[in-house]
């Protein structure tokens, strides 16, 4: 898929995802907690870029913050704790960190998910 | 379609050949042995009078000390699963 | 369904008969109990990449639904790349093969059949033509993927059993330059040391690899290594800038072909600035040059460097290489506490890759940066089960099980007698080697042929030429597989497998370590393991063919409950009485030993007791391997006791720059290369099918140096035609620096016939070890449009 391609697809996201920000600021008060996030919907071709291709420039500071963290380097990519469209998850649970850490499951505390400690997508302990 | 657990006694000597023999015949499955002449084999037919044939048989078996049924299941085949 | 209620039974049955007797079976009441109902994980290995992950298998009422890592395996500590997290998804994926097909001819469509029926035509088939022209007329092409038993198992019944050593398989196309380079460099096949050595090195010099991307685990432990202690250097040598880059300290680029150069310049720097090790050198090493191996002195060695002095050796390799880049590498590999050379396809797959390799163990004797703990020449295996299957259970066409050459009579005499077959059973020469095979195939001399777990119609070199063959109905083809690829399409029958976690059995990684992976779930359908397929077929061949010595080829097998007592029987012929004694000892790596390991046993581990304690971490060293000790001739600390070097020393091998194959010229000027990326595996018809994996990269797209883009008009996302003398494609354009100028990079993992990169590449090989030049050809490179919307393409 071509660079420009992409810049107009994130203009476009940009833009829905503004709406959303600011539909979601209006709601907030008014709905429930629980509110399915889902990634904006796009077309059959459009899911066919990885998500960093896209996330590069609709998300510029979250991916160079991944794209230097160690996740980064060993390549740990966007859908491994996200989840693909189908499967998306905003927020990933403690057991799509189990992938690889399961060990530290154990070990951390048991009453807060990882990421209030390590914080994406740098990951650095919060200390 | 009856499922039984057996356990055929050998002469530790007769081992090897006892368990060929097991081996070729239909519906006769070898999980294990020891030296010292056991051999544990499930057994897995179409009907009761097959099974009952089958431990005849190879209770008769020159190599064969003994042949012991210590279970028994009969089992209606059901739709979708696999037959032996 | 994990366990039918038939399952369940039989084995309750088993068990109770059991604890009459007081015999222990591989699982328990409570396994089974466990098994009926909830979540239970299972252990194994990944079955994608050579290095070895440890995972578990989660299974919930039954269904596989997650993969996750184990954290005491000492490969990867509990972590897994994408590829490994979602290999579970082939499991019960829709498109699984789940029936025998057949099909007379190739041009008829495909007809579900039984196994009976199945089975009886493949040995019909392959009766006929050994009856007719004999073992020289049928072929086993295998895989690195396959377990150790089923690799086994086939060569044992196609050399013992219809006298053929055309027994072959894909790491011909990947591992072969680095077996010979082994062989011919430390008289035995497979790495000194292992992963341990990683987190001990000073220094790695990586090269012809990119390992972020293709052992992205390994690359896990190096990153941490190099983040931990910034001292630690690293060298990149690729002309290709990579994401493995990202953790150079140097990164040298230098022209396809010309890393020779680079590489015997590091050894004249060494030698110049009498960085080597001297006593190392004269307790441990000799000198050798050409064909025949001839002798030389240290002397003449150091003249045949004259040539490649870093300025020259700059010059030749281009690229971004300066002389004082080679000193400076040279001085960092000589001089660190311990260093690491790793290498995979960039090394390997080279017409002189045998040479590559012999010039990286150059560095490494010379240094005596070998034998002590943070330094070793560690040769990175692409596949899970390369090592294990096809390279030390005698999966290739010139060596029988135990690293034995077929060539020798008193190996085949061994191998006879283990087997209890008659002497001169096993034929004395080699069988066709890959590209000899496939060249048969097309020549009309090879009528039947069994391809396992793999696809060459996608994977060999200038494809196209060797499809003509496969297509034709002179050749008989049986694949078994678990999903249709390019090379079902030109089957004739097609047998539906167990996949990984869905039988059991051993794969053996990159550094001697082999791990046992048990059964977990029922496999889909009629599917069904290779081990119970190959007794079946060689049942029946022994019959059509009316020769008893086949079916006495599996008949310690005969009867064996196909879950676990059948592969467990394989393991134990193959370990116990194939491995004693040679230097793959594997006697203590026994099942029971093997399922108590978090992670498994290096060889040689002749023991169990050995074995436990994890195996042989170091090769060659008195006190930490077993074999050195009683191998032990004198009172140096290092025996060489290596099946290929008589004299029981390293080699240092002259070998001077040679060109590639096919370089770039007037009509074709750009280097082509090939490789892999992260998000996929081979010819993707696992990877593919996973969405998340397919839609981080959804077909292969071609990498152009934006000097050359420019130059061309070529902006990202364009369609762009690479165009060589043998075929074409046409490939979406990522315009970035990736490979230097003048050269395109590919991925090779696409199965639509426009972007099938193999359709372009060279099929040229390396003399001695038949190995192909994947990595180098010359093309043209052509924009032919701007972006088009493209449809990732899968075998249905």
């Amino acid at each position: 898929m071509g660079r420009r391609n992409v810049r107009r697809q994130t203009r476009a996201l940009c833009r829905y995802l503004f709406v959303l920000a600011l539909a979601t600021a209006w709601t907030a008060a008014a709905t429930a907690a629980e509110e399915k996030i889902t990634h904006p919907e796009l077309s059959e071709q459009e899911q066919l870029v990885a998500c960093s291709e896209c996330h590069r420039e609709a998300t510029p500071e979250l991916y160079t913050e991944w794209y230097e963290s160690l996740h980064g380097v060993a390549m740990v990519k966007c859908y491994q704790c996200h989840g693909t469209f189908e499967t998306f998850r905003v927020t990933p649970t403690r057991q799509d960190c189990a992938v690889c850490h399961e060990n530290m499951l154990a070990k951390c505390p048991q009453d807060k998910p990882c990421w209030q400690c390590h914080v994406p997508h740098g990951f650095k302990m919060n200390k | 379609m009856p499922i039984g657990g057996v356990v055929v006694s050998t002469r530790p000597e007769d081992l090897a050949a006892a368990r060929e023999m097991l081996a070729a015949c239909a519906g006769v499955e070898v999980h294990g042995a020891d030296d010292k002449g056991h051999i544990v084999v499930v057994f897995d037919t179409s009907t009761g009078e097959e099974m009952e044939r089958l431990m005849r048989d190879i209770n008769r078996h020159p190599l064969v000390l003994h042949a012991g049924l210590t279970y028994l299941d009969m089992e209606d085949l059901q739709a979708g699963e696999e037959g032996p | 369904m994990a366990q039918t209620r038939r399952d369940f039974l039989k084995r309750t049955a088993a068990l109770s008969a059991a604890s009459f007797v007081g015999i222990q079976l591989p699982f328990t009441a409570a396994d089974l109990a466990r098994a009926a109902d909830g979540e239970q994980w299972h252990r194994g290995t990944c079955r994608l990449c050579g290095v070895g992950c440890r995972l578990e298998l989660g299974v919930r009422n039954g269904a596989p639904f997650a993969l996750r890592g184990v954290a005491e395996a000492r490969t990867n500590y509990g972590y897994l790349c994408m590829k490994g997290m979602h290999f579970w998804k082939c499991m019960g994926h829709p498109d699984r093969l789940t029936k025998p097909l057949y099909r007379a001819k190739k041009s008829e469509p495909f007809k579900e059949i039984s196994w009976d029926q199945a089975l009886d035509i493949a040995a019909d088939r392959f009766a006929a033509a050994v009856r007719d022209h004999g073992g020289k007329a049928v072929a086993y092409y295998g895989s690195g993927q396959c377990l150790t038993e089923e690799t086994y198992l086939f060569q044992k019944i196609m050399r013992g059993g219809l006298k053929s050593n055309n027994v072959e398989g894909n790491p011909r196309l990947c591992m072969a330059s680095a077996v010979g380079g082994y062989l011919t460099s430390f008289g035995a096949d497979e790495p000194i040391g292992g992963y341990s050595d990683l987190e001990q090195a000073h220094c790695f010099f990586i090269i012809g690899s990119n390992t972020a991307e293709a052992h992205p685990v390994l690359f896990r432990r190096i990153m941490r290594r190099k983040l931990d202690n910034p001292e630690v250097k690293v060298i990149n040598a690729d002309p290709r800038v990579s994401q493995t880059s990202r953790i150079a300290d140097k990164h040298l680029q230098f022209k396809p072909g010309t890393d020779l150069s680079l590489l015997n310049a590091m050894a004249r720097v060494i030698v110049d600035e009498k960085l080597h090790d001297e006593k190392f050198i004269a307790d441990y090493a000799v000198f050798r040059q050409g064909k025949e191996g001839k002798a030389v002195t240290f002397a003449e060695y150091a003249q045949s460097l004259a040539p490649y002095t870093p300025e020259a050796a700059a010059r030749t390799c281009g690229g971004n290489i300066t002389a004082d880049d080679i000193r400076q590498v040279a001085r960092w590999v000589a001089t660190s506490k311990g260093t690491v050379s790793l290498w995979c396809m960039g090394i390997n797959q080279r017409k002189q890759g045998v040479w590559a390799n012999n010039l990286i163990h150059n560095l490494h004797i010379l240094t005596g940066q070998l034998m002590k703990d943070g330094a070793d020449s560690l040769s990175l295996t692409g596949q899970p089960n390369a090592c294990g299957g096809v390279r030390e259970a005698g999966g290739l066409c010139h060596i029988l099980p135990g690293h034995r050459p077929v060539e020798k009579e008193p190996m085949r005499r061994q191998v006879e007698d283990a087997w209890g077959v008659p002497a001169g059973r096993i034929p004395a020469e080699p069988g066709l080697h890959t590209m000899a095979l496939f060249t048969a195939i097309n020549e009309g001399t090879v009528k039947a042929v069994w391809v396992n777990c793999t696809s060459p119609a996608q994977s060999l070199p200038n494809c196209d030429l060797y499809n003509q063959g496969l297509a034709g109905d002179g050749c008989f083809v049986v694949c078994t597989d678990i999903f249709k690829t390019r090379t079902t399409e030109y089957a004739n029958l097609i047998l539906p497998t167990a996949f990984h976690f869905e039988k059991t059995g051993v794969y053996g990684c990159t550094e001697r370590r082999s791990q046992l992976t048990r059964k977990a779930v029922n496999a889909p359908g009629e599917a069904r393991p290779e081990v119970w397929i190959a007794c079946e077929w060689a049942k029946r061949l022994a019959v059509k063919l009316d020769d008893p010595v086949i079916a006495q080829c599996v008949k310690p097998f005969e009867g064996l409950e196909a879950d676990y007592a059948l592969p467990r029987a394989i393991w134990d012929e193959y370990t116990q009485k194939l491995t004693k004694g040679r230097d793959n000892d594997l006697r203590g790596a026994t099942y029971p030993v093997l399922e108590r390991m978090a992670d498994g046993v290096q060889w040689p581990a002749p023991t169990e007791a050995f074995a436990l304690t994890g195996g042989t971490v170091k090769k060659f060293v008195k006190g930490r391997d077993p074999m050195a000790d009683s191998e032990s001739k004198n009172d140096l600390p290092y025996q060489f006791y290596g099946p290929a070097h008589e004299d029981r020393k390293l080699w240092v091998w002259l070998r001077p720059q040679a060109d590639p194959s096919e370089i770039p010229d007037a009509d074709y000027p750009f280097y082509l290369s090939t490789g892999r990326i992260i998000d996929h595996w081979h010819t993707m018809s696992m990877t593919g099918r996973v969405p998340e994996l397919l839609r981080a990269n959804p077909y292969a797209f071609v990498e152009v140096n934006p000097g050359d883009a420019a130059k061309l008009g070529i902006k990202p996302g364009d369609m762009v035609e690479i165009k060589s003398r043998r075929g074409v494609n046409v490939l979406p354009a990522k315009v970035y620096e990736g490979p230097m100028e003048g050269m395109v990079f590919a991925y090779w993992h696409d199965q639509e016939e426009t972007r099938m990169i193999n359709r372009v590449t060279k099929d040229d090989y390396d003399p001695a070890s038949k190995e192909p030049e994947f990595k180098i050809c010359a093309v043209q490179v052509k924009r032919v449009s701007g972006p088009k919307p493209l449809k990732p393409f899968i075998v249905a």
